[in-house]
């Protein structure tokens, strides 16, 4: 068989690739913003531990996270989870920790001033986070979360040493069935050229479709 | 071409798009001389110094430094800028040197000086601009005034042949034009070869030798700076200066 | 030998490697993303196109990918590095194309007045470039290179995939042997956090030391 009939077996990895990049972003989300909130508005502590946190996933190559929490953390508290669960819940770890920081910045450059006047107005702290500061965080966040999208993309192709089911892993099998090395790499390539360019390109297009004038996202 | 006509330029034209900014402009500077210019915005002045040293090409017409052809397009430019000093209306300091190596900078980059050389000449220059205490300040640490200072010291270190200055105090807080205004018009009386672009009354007929009044692309009315300031011949000249009249009449109240 | 004392003088050596790699490829990928910047913004339409055209590929692709592709397909067109050189390859054209956007956006974001001034004493376009722009570039763009420099700390453990027995792969050897994934793993999470947050303070300083007030306004 040549490497183009391998194609479709390749092409299929793109949903496992999407997947990944999907769940690692979702949960990156749901950890990053409150992070984030709890490190602008939280007390010293709460401050303190998500730092640590943001540094630490920030700091420690994702290769090494993979083989920590699916060969050691993951077996020692008593899961036994599959590849592609580790690399989600992995990524969206990591993921939590520099999103937290993309909105921590956001949150910061909105400026006391806003805050202050949702409290004056008599709104509590969770009612002025909400209402006020998030709806501008969250669009001024968006470059630089658009910017998260493309990193785990091509992150996700580390999750081969695991033996996900995404592009890279595919592409390695047609590597080592057809002993062909250039055409499948460059397709691998392609693919991901495509996703990353594109996605951004896609998801850039409908931001300035709900912009608001004045408030421009910043990287 | 006489031994003391330092700049010679003939029929000037530049245009942007279908804006003509210079129609035809024609000047000649002697050694020694203070030549000012002025008129309302929009009259071409920048353009014109930024033709001068060809920062800026102009579409038709031709200049002369000091016998040479300038505006052939075999002259080497760099060379030519060495000898025309240039000192703008917001600076453009060098923001990572201190305001000695803004200076020096020039002499030993371009003219190749020695570092200990450029140095002193560096230091000799901020003197006589007043400022060596500040030599070792940045920019951003400097006043207007300052800043503008340093730039006629960087200018007047190359010993250029002749000095542009474009509307020198036009960014600087009024309680700073003056001490700029002190070190041109000291500049002026050691007879530095200048072209000041300026709306500083005062300044230009205390100093200035000549003064050329240009509105919309051409030089229309010329003479020594009381004639032209005092008594204008033309209506357009009469507008502005009537205009200016009364502005420092109000800022004298 | 107990465990600890086997462990650490494994890790030793495999760290060094680790160390010779950024020794390399943490300078040369700073002048690659220097020059592809002054190369875009500066070099006319071909030398500023394939500037570009490269800095796009490099960034679009995956660093596993690029490093596979130097390792693995480039043999096929006659080309053959051993696994240390076709990472640190890899590395450096991948980090450069990512620096070279900071300083690429530091050399647009510096006032074109200063330019003027440079024009105006007499530079050539080279000196200009050289004395005036990418001194103060530089240091606009210091704060990304310096993120990218922490990623090519952390990246660094890519190169086990080719062969290269580098900090990684000595640890993941180890826990074959030995079987112990949390401390095996946990310690080797800590030693590259320690090198990025020394990197971190490092650069911080350099910084530091580089800083000249007024700079800093875009």
């Amino acid at each position: 068989m040549t490497v183009w009939d391998y194609l479709p077996y390749i092409l299929e990895g793109v949903w496992w690739t999407l997947g990944l990049v999907a769940g690692g972003l979702a949960l990156g989300f749901i950890i990053g913003l409150p992070l984030s909130i709890a490190q602008v508005y939280g007390h010293r502590i709460l401050k303190a531990i998500v730092e640590v946190y943001a540094w630490f996933f920030r700091s420690v190559p994702l290769l090494v996270l993979l083989f920590l929490f699916y060969w050691g953390v993951f077996p020692a508290l008593g899961y036994k989870l599959d590849p592609p669960t580790c690399s989600i819940l992995v990524l969206g770890f990591r993921s939590g920790g520099y999103q937290s920081q993309i909105f921590r910045g956001a949150i910061q450059s909105i400026g006391e001033g806003q805050y202050i006047a949702a409290r004056t107005l008599g709104m509590s702290k969770l009612q002025g986070i909400y209402h006020i500061i998030l709806p501008q965080a969250l669009r001024i966040a968006f470059p630089g979360w658009v910017n998260e999208y493309a990193i785990i993309l091509k992150d996700s192709a580390i999750c081969f040493v695991l033996g996900v089911m995404e592009i890279l892993t595919r592409t390695r099998y047609v590597v080592m069935a057809t002993l062909e090395p250039l055409l499948p790499y460059f397709i691998a390539g392609g693919l991901f050229i495509v996703l990353t360019y594109g996605g951004t390109k896609l998801v850039n297009m409908v931001y300035e479709k709900t912009k608001i004038p004045g408030l421009i996202g910043r990287m | 071409m006489p031994d003391d006509i330092v700049l010679r330029v003939e029929d000037l034209h530049k245009s942007y798009g279908n804006v003509t900014v210079l129609k035809g402009v024609s000047l000649e500077v002697r050694r020694g001389e203070t030549k000012i210019i002025c008129g309302p915005s929009g009259s071409g002045k920048s353009t014109l110094l930024r033709c001068l040293n060809l920062i800026t090409r102009p579409d038709k017409g031709r200049i002369w430094l000091e016998g040479e052809e300038i505006t052939n397009r075999n002259v080497n430019i760099n060379k030519v800028r060495q000898k025309i000093g240039f000192v703008f209306q917001e600076f453009n300091l060098f923001n990572h040197l201190t305001a000695l190596r803004n200076v020096s900078t020039g002499l030993e980059v371009v003219k190749k000086m020695k570092k200990e050389e450029a140095r002193k000449v560096a230091l000799e220059m901020l003197r006589k601009v007043g400022l060596e205490e500040h030599a070792y300040k940045y920019p951003a640490e400097l006043s207007g005034g300052q800043k503008q200072r340093v730039a006629i010291a960087r200018a007047l270190a190359m010993n250029p042949a002749i000095i542009f200055y474009d509307e020198p105090t036009s960014a600087l807080d009024p309680q700073l034009i003056g001490e700029v205004l002190e070190v041109m018009k000291a500049l002026a009386r050691e007879k530095v070869t200048s072209i000041v672009v300026t709306h500083e009354m005062g300044f230009a007929q205390s100093v200035g030798d000549e003064m050329l009044f240009m509105y919309d692309g051409m030089i229309i009315e010329r003479g020594p700076p009381q004639e032209v300031i005092q008594n204008p011949k033309c209506e357009q000249a009469k507008r502005f200066f009537q205009k200016i009249h009364e502005l420092y009449a109000r800022e004298e109240r | 030998m107990s465990f600890w004392e086997e462990f650490i003088s494994y890790m030793l050596r495999g760290w060094i490697a680790t160390l010779e790699i950024l020794a390399i490829s943490i300078p040369l990928s700073i002048l690659l993303g220097l020059g592809l910047a002054v190369a875009r913004v500066y070099g006319n339409w071909f030398t500023s196109l394939v500037a570009g055209a490269f800095v796009a590929l490099l960034r679009g692709l995956p660093l596993v990918v690029t490093l596979l592709i130097v390792f693995f397909a480039l043999p096929k067109l006659g080309i053959y590095f051993s696994p240390f050189w076709a990472a640190v390859i890899a590395f450096i054209m991948c980090s450069g194309a990512y620096q070279s956007e900071y300083v690429r956006g530091a050399i647009r974001s510096i006032d074109v007045g200063q330019s003027l001034a440079a024009q105006a004493l007499g530079m050539t376009k080279p000196q200009e470039v050289i004395h005036i722009i990418l001194p103060q570039a530089f240091r606009r763009a210091l704060p990304g290179i310096t993120n990218e420099i922490i990623y090519l700390i952390l990246y660094s453990s890519l190169a086990y995939l080719v062969g290269v027995q580098e900090l990684f792969a000595v640890a993941k050897h180890f826990n074959s042997l030995q079987l112990r994934p949390i401390e095996i793993f946990s310690t080797t999470a800590l030693i590259y956090a320690f090198m990025a947050t020394i990197a971190t303070l490092s650069f911080r300083k350099l910084e530091e030391k580089l800083k000249i007030p007024g700079l800093e306004k875009a």
